[in-house]
């Protein structure tokens, strides 16, 4: 398998802002730049919410294409990638139920193969908890997967999320709410103080 | 209800309740046990879920980078992407009819680009041909009669006109393939290319739309990006996802006004602005095309007859798109019959073109 998609947390930085200057101008090789800084973060997004990976690589592709064509409309005073993130799961939403999707035959919710691999962090995280994972959140709308995605993963603001995605602050509220009220239901057996423990990844929330 | 809190909890965890809800929230949660191993249960289902990285395939990223660049130097025609030849035609038909000596500047500039970053996105070979190249489409206008005479000895020119059109890195307004940029996407020089008293209705809605995207363009910030506007798109067509007919957008109410207005002046310099505005609409979404196959078959109808030839050619290539989107068989089968109603005709001047569509596509 290939390496962990990683998340960063990116501040604007020198190095990036002048990428992104450089490829307003025009300058393609310093907008590839900025891709390789930014394509795992954003296929990661897009894997997340899609769940396979030929639709997450066409998705992430896409973001990217889309960013280049607007990024005269990108704010340099902010980091480049929760903004590329959102594009990318805007696209996730409305890309998935397009007739090129139903073409390929791609059903909603449908997770190809294993599309999580072990990590080495996670000791407690057993692989009946991951099944149950991966089964749960295969089970959730596309739509709350992609806020879920947006706000768990990428620790975007509501706001941010609404404006991504195009829908209010108070429907991230209740989609957000209700992932989490499925998820919780569904992996209740893991939930446990045991179970807490697991999240090596999390940053330690709370 | 006990006045327990668990619809807030999941917001409480992100401190996104507004500040009375919190502190109600907050308050409700020092004496409720339940309420508060709820909230720790949300807050490990998000522990869990962050512990699982994403793989993707072994050797993904080596060429992720250069893929981008193929597509956006190059963007395949599909839901996602413009055609670019119809940009190309566009931007020909713009150089060619009102500026020759800009034309020949913009061939020595663009010419300066390796043509290599053309040819080297194996992508195309997948999309169902949108079969004219650019330099089809430059022939193509001339047989529509809307490159001047006088450039016929530049023959050669306008060739490779359409090449530094299509290869032109999506910068420009002019080659943004974005929704917003429909209006746009009108060649601004139009009006210097038709300045015998265009019907009004053609004109009328093309400036407003054009102004309401750029007022939309200045009012961007970081939230309103590219995913924003498509979404705006989208949650149009979500409202009427099989709308052929009902899809009103300026371009096609232009086409569908102005047929009615007799203006063979105008065929012989420059297409009509109906025409222009179908040539720039584009098709992302089944609807969309059904809805652009039928604006075609609408304008063809009273339509001067080297537009009405186009625009019969591109009812069905548009019905190709259409199915190319669905794959349904209601419209490959409307595909075949407008593509057999066509090549009846004495007057077809594309049939070999129509042929050849009609090869591709699944028996």
């Amino acid at each position: 398998m290939g390496r962990s998609t990683e998340k960063p947390r990116s501040e604007p930085d020198a190095v990036e802002r002048d990428l992104i200057e450089k490829a307003r101008g025009g300058n393609l090789f310093a907008f590839e730049e900025i891709v390789r800084r930014h394509e795992r973060r954003v296929y990661a997004v897009a894997f997340r919410i899609l769940r396979r990976h030929d639709a997450a690589d066409d998705v992430a592709q896409e973001a990217f294409v889309r960013a280049w064509r607007n990024l005269a409309d990108f704010d340099l005073e902010r980091p480049f990638a929760p903004w590329i993130c959102r594009i990318a799961a805007n696209l996730a939403v409305n890309e998935v139920r397009s007739p090129r999707a139903r073409e390929e035959g791609l059903p909603e919710g449908h997770a190809e193969s294993p599309s999580v691999a072990p990590s080495p962090l996670e000791g407690v995280l057993d692989a009946e908890a991951r099944s149950m994972l991966d089964t749960a959140v295969a089970a959730l709308p596309l739509e709350q997967r992609a806020v879920f995605t947006l706000r768990v993963y990428e620790e975007q603001s509501y706001k941010e999320i609404a404006d991504g995605l195009g829908i209010s602050a108070g429907t991230v509220m209740s989609r957000l709410s209700r992932a989490r009220e499925k998820l919780r239901v569904a992996l209740m057996p893991y939930l446990g103080p045991t179970a807490a423990r697991a999240g090596g990844g999390s940053g330690g929330a709370s | 209800m006990n006045g327990h809190v668990v619809e807030q909890l999941s917001a409480f965890l992100d401190g996104e309740l507004p500040e009375r809800e919190r502190a109600a929230v907050a308050q409700h949660l020092e004496a409720c046990s339940q309420c508060n191993a709820h909230l720790d249960e949300l807050a490990a289902v998000d522990r869990l879920a962050t512990s699982v990285p994403v793989e993707a395939p072994e050797g993904y990223f080596d060429s992720f980078a250069s893929r981008v660049r193929d597509r956006v130097r190059k963007p395949r025609r599909r839901s996602f992407a413009a055609p670019m030849w119809v940009l190309a035609a566009a931007a020909t038909l713009l150089l060619a009819v009102t500026a020759p000596l800009l034309l020949r500047r913009q061939l020595e500039v663009a010419w300066v680009e390796p043509p290599a970053a053309v040819t080297s996105a194996p992508a195309l070979s997948l999309t169902p041909a949108p079969s004219a190249p650019p330099s089809d489409a430059q022939e193509r206008l001339r047989a529509l009669g809307y490159v001047q005479d006088k450039l016929e000895s530049k023959r050669d020119d306008g060739r490779r006109a359409g090449r530094p059109a299509e290869k032109a890195p999506a910068r420009t307004p002019a080659s943004r393939p974005e929704p917003k940029d429909e209006a746009m996407n009108a060649p601004p020089p139009a009006t210097t290319a038709v300045p015998a008293a265009p019907p009004p209705a053609a004109i009328v809605p093309a400036p407003t739309s054009q102004a309401k995207a750029r007022s939309q363009v200045e009012s961007d910030d970081d939230a309103r990006t590219a995913g924003v506007e498509e979404r705006e798109q989208r949650l149009e067509r979500n409202s009427q996802p099989s709308a052929a007919s009902g899809f009103a957008t300026p371009p096609e109410s232009a086409a569908l006004e102005t047929r009615e207005v007799p203006k063979p002046a105008l065929q012989k310099t420059a297409p009509s602005a109906a025409f222009r505005a179908l040539l720039d609409r584009r098709a992302a979404t089944i609807a969309e095309a059904r809805g652009l196959r039928e604006a075609w078959r609408a304008f063809a109808q009273g339509a001067p007859e080297a537009e009405a030839d186009e625009a019969r050619v591109r009812v069905i290539e548009s019905g190709r798109e259409a199915f190319r989107l669905s794959s349904e068989r209601v419209d490959l089968d409307q595909l075949r019959r407008d593509a057999s109603a066509y090549l009846k005709r004495a007057d077809a001047h594309q049939a070999e073109r129509i042929r050849a569509l009609l090869r591709d596509l699944p028996r």
